[in-house]
């Protein structure tokens, strides 16, 4: 088992409206998160989910309860640490607006190195150039925040969440306010950091497709963790790969290769109708040396 | 905070103007505005107590005046201060309050071959300088009276009880009113001394003596001597009439800050305002900032940069304006009725003044919009949209 990043013990939160009404938004949950994981956090409305990703951003305090992050005790750390903590450790990706409107891209992704302070303006410059070619927004370094569209805007977030290596990374609907091909774009960027960078993710949503990509889901009602569920490893890479597919369809198309010669030997079939099952197998090994990048006639 | 830091803020202040150039344009205005009154105003004050200061000087040739309120100096006296140390010239005069043909004027009346000291600007005639009963006018009295050269005037003197009257002769005509005595409302008249004397019975008295001194250093050191040789007199040095002329210069300058102190509550406001709605429309991004981050001097640092850019450009463009603006007003106060010209010349404290004030208000006109915003928790500026 990996190392946990996130322990969250006994947490607690109760708001108090101005009348003096307590709502608790949090009930002693309960969670931990492994390092190399994707957790969804699932609920409806209200639940307290964001509450609970807030609480893990160290952006709220917990009334009760104790946040280990990466090992650090960050429940009672005064703001100024907690500047540090999350500069170094979270990285943050909301909603919407993400960015800050008056950088480019590639500016927006130095800025957390910048505010750390711990490289130089070129090295930053280089790492950030990096990070968004992996975003796949490598000609959009200059690019203001308004010239760019919701998807991509959400990807130079994911870009910049990642741009001190941090422990986690902390998504609140990050796929809410994108079109579908976005959506699907920002989830197999996910699958892909988390696979090669080894992040950490810990993404709070309602949407379905989203969980899907998820190595566990925290269903959580009412402050409630009320249920988690493991999702199978289905690695479709490794499962079915590329030769073993062509394979198995070279191997079915002998087969029936073989059963139209047979037939067509005893009688049962008439020449054009073997000439046509025959041209069709054909245009069926054509496609296949197309996938295997070689022309065959 | 580090260098590249600063960098980023101030490219993210520049961008933030750029997007609002309106906006930016009219603080910058409204402060260059201030800064340019401030700078106008205070350059033509600056003139204006110059010139004050050298017509003062330049009328009393002077450095110390010794009065008495009636003749009765004996002119022996002057011919004592001349052996003080440091003692350049000394000249007695009777300086007397007289009337031409009913016209209220201040009489002068000079050694007639010292007639030269006051430095009179002759236009016609000259100088009685052989003296009589002669007497140099002004054209403005000239032309009031209808006299020309040679044309004879009655003069009388209210001494005491006395009421003397003599007929004296127009010798020469000087240029207009000069700026003192447009400034003191009088007119000058020049005589010579010893037919005054006569006129009034008071021969060897004076009541004026004019000392100059070599070394301005030693000018309080000569006025003791001179008390201690003459314990009676009323001593006055140029300095001291200067100031009584400048407490009246303070005044109207304390009249021009208050309008200067009305431009600049105006910039504070504006800036105060254009800072408060960039915070306004910025402050998700501030909670974001936060988030990822950034710390309160950070964030205050990217807003108060926009303010100093404004303050600086305000600054510079106030100042250019404002000595430009300095012709204008200088005019605009000679319209007015004030008649003689203001020297305009380049003020470096009202330039460094108004610069440094620009930018000061600017800076503290924004700090309480900042400090609120740098003060809110990250969680409720991402609430706000």
């Amino acid at each position: 088992m990996s190392e946990p990043v996130i322990k969250l013990k006994n947490i607690t939160k109760i708001y108090t409206s101005g009348k003096g009404i307590e709502v608790k938004a949090l009930d002693n949950v309960n969670l931990t998160v492994y390092e190399g994981e994707i957790v969804i956090i699932m609920g409806p409305s209200g639940s307290g989910k964001t509450t609970l990703l807030n609480i893990i951003g160290t952006l709220d305090k917990p009334t009760n309860g104790r946040i280990i992050l990466d090992g650090i005790d960050v429940t009672h750390l005064p703001e100024k640490k907690l500047y540090n903590i999350r500069l170094e450790k979270i990285g943050f990706v909301f909603q919407f607006f993400n960015l800050v409107s008056t950088l480019t891209a590639l500016e927006n992704v130095m800025l957390p190195m910048i505010l750390l302070g711990k490289v130089s303006e070129r090295e930053a410059r280089e790492k950030a150039e990096e990070l968004l070619k992996i975003v796949g927004l490598g000609d959009k370094l200059h690019s203001r925040p308004i010239q760019m569209s919701g998807g991509q805007q959400q990807r130079v977030a994911i870009a910049r969440s990642l741009a001190n290596d941090p422990s986690i990374v902390l998504m609140d609907e990050p796929t809410g306010s994108v079109d579908v091909i976005s959506e699907a774009v920002i989830l197999r960027l996910i699958q892909i950091l988390n696979k090669y960078m080894g992040t950490t993710f810990v993404i709070v949503t309602h949407n379905p497709e989203v969980s899907l990509i998820g190595h566990r889901i925290v269903y959580i009602r009412g402050g409630k963790i009320y249920e988690t569920k493991e999702i199978p490893k289905i690695n479709l890479e490794n499962a079915l790969d590329e030769k073993s597919i062509v394979r198995m369809q070279l191997y079915f198309l002998k087969r029936e290769l073989e059963r139209i010669m047979r037939s067509y030997k005893r009688g049962l079939l008439t020449r054009e109708d073997y000439q046509y099952e025959v041209n069709r197998i054909k245009k069926k090994l054509k496609r296949i040396a197309r996938i295997l990048g070689e022309e065959i006639e | 905070m580090n260098r590249v830091f600063l960098k980023f803020s101030l490219k993210m202040a520049l961008r933030s103007m750029s997007i609002h150039k309106v906006r930016s344009f009219l603080t910058i205005l409204a402060i260059a505005w201030s800064v340019a009154t401030l700078v106008a105003l205070r350059t033509v004050g600056v003139g204006i107590r110059s010139r004050v200061e050298e017509e003062v000087g330049r009328f009393l040739q002077s450095d110390i005046l010794i009065m008495e309120r009636s003749v009765s100096i004996p002119e022996q006296v002057v011919k004592d201060i001349k052996e003080i140390p440091y003692v350049e010239d000394a000249i007695g005069v009777i300086f007397v309050p007289a009337k031409i043909q009913g016209r209220g004027v201040d009489l002068v009346a000079v050694p007639a071959n010292r007639m030269d000291f006051f430095l009179v600007n002759i236009l016609s005639g000259k100088l009685p300088v052989e003296g009589g009963y002669k007497l140099v006018i002004d054209t403005d009295l000239a032309y009031s009276l209808g006299v020309l050269n040679g044309s004879y005037v009655k003069m009388s003197i209210d001494y005491g009880t006395l009421h003397m009257e003599h007929t004296f002769e127009i010798a020469g005509i000087s240029e207009g009113k000069t700026f003192l005595s447009r400034f003191l409302g009088t007119t000058f008249v020049l005589a010579p001394l010893k037919p005054v004397q006569e006129m009034l019975d008071k021969e060897g008295l004076i009541n004026y003596i004019f000392v100059k001194v070599s070394d301005k250093n030693q000018i309080d050191y000569v006025a003791r001597v001179i008390k201690k040789v003459y314990p009676g007199a009323t001593i006055i040095k140029e300095k001291d009439i200067v100031v009584v002329i400048t407490r009246v210069l303070n005044i109207v300058d304390g009249m021009l800050m208050a309008v200067t102190a009305i431009g600049l509550l105006v910039a504070a406001v504006g800036v105060m305002n254009t800072i408060m709605m960039s915070i306004r429309e910025r402050i998700r991004e501030i909670g974001i900032l936060k988030t990822i981050g950034a710390k309160d001097e950070h964030i205050f640092t990217i807003f108060i940069m926009e303010v100093i850019i404004m303050g600086l450009i305000g600054g510079i463009l106030g100042m250019i304006l404002g000595y430009i603006g300095s012709f204008f007003v200088k005019e605009l106060v000679i319209s007015l009725g004030l008649t003689f010209d203001i020297p305009i010349t380049p003020v470096p404290e009202a330039f460094i003044l108004g610069f440094t004030i620009a930018l000061t208000i600017s800076i503290l006109s924004a700090l309480y919009p900042i400090y609120r915003v740098v003060k809110i928790r990250p969680m409720e500026a991402l609430r706000i949209e």
